[in-house]
């Protein structure tokens, strides 16, 4: 199983094993907007790692009712360089992320 | 291995829609063990929806509404029940079959990864940009 190492994931779909999140992971600020950011730096400078792959898909990238706009500045990632392909059958819609190395141009 | 999921509806996408945060839970509740939600308030029938279908709702008895409030408490109550943790928002759609990925990768998976993130695409603040120079391939 591939993944990829980043040095911040989405606190949108995490998941982790509970014990982490009593030793390492929690709690969270509770700060609206600044919640996963901080807790990846945290987690990154204690030399755990941080991975991402594609098993969902994001349907508020550019809804948010609570005025996130990091879309307006968030650049795909581009997968084209890293053997990650798409975890689960079928593409997202518009998700060209998911393009495993070997569909790359 | 348990697996509970926990949802976080944080005036997002689904606050007050509750047609949008059904098809979100119903992709975790199709294949997690438990499912438990944070609601912060909507008035559109959410939390009796989530009782009706066998989940537990919570809602902030404070006022504090912030995502990181309703991360906290969903994933201190998810941690105590299960193994595992599925911490989402509530406009993320599991694709099926996701269950498997996840089981199959904390099985494996190398003690220093604390968080495998069901979604690459997704950015948190300038992630995208750091990614090209800090990103790199995990085998778990």
């Amino acid at each position: 199983m591939h993944g990829l190492i980043r040095p911040t994931v989405p606190g949108s779909a995490w998941t982790f094993r509970s014990q982490d999140w009593f030793d390492a992971i929690g709690p969270f600020p509770e700060v609206q907007g600044y919640d996963d950011t901080p807790t990846c730096h945290r987690l990154v400078s204690w030399g755990r790692l941080l991975v991402a792959a594609d098993l969902a898909e994001h349907r508020g990238e550019d809804r948010s009712v609570w005025g996130n706009q990091s879309y307006r500045y968030a650049r795909p990632l581009d997968t084209r360089g890293f053997p990650v392909t798409s975890t689960l059958p079928g593409r997202m819609v518009g998700d060209d992320a998911t393009l495993s190395a070997r569909e790359a141009p | 291995m348990k697996i509970v999921a926990g949802m976080v509806i944080h005036n997002a996408v689904t606050h007050d829609r509750l047609e949008l945060a059904k098809e979100a839970v119903w992709s975790l509740a199709s294949e997690a063990d438990e499912v438990l939600v944070w609601d912060n308030g909507s008035t559109d029938g959410t939390e009796e929806w989530v009782a009706s279908i066998g989940g537990h709702c919570y809602v902030p008895a404070d006022g504090n509404t912030t995502g990181g409030r309703g991360m906290n408490r969903v994933s201190t109550a998810a941690a105590k029940r299960g193994d595992v943790v599925v911490l989402t928002a509530d406009d993320m759609i599991w694709r099926p079959g996701w269950r498997a990925v996840v089981e199959e990768f904390w099985t494996h998976a190398d003690p220093r990864i604390a968080v495998f993130c069901g979604c690459s695409r997704t950015s948190t603040r300038g992630a995208f940009r750091r990614a090209a120079s800090g990103s790199g391939p995990c085998t778990a």
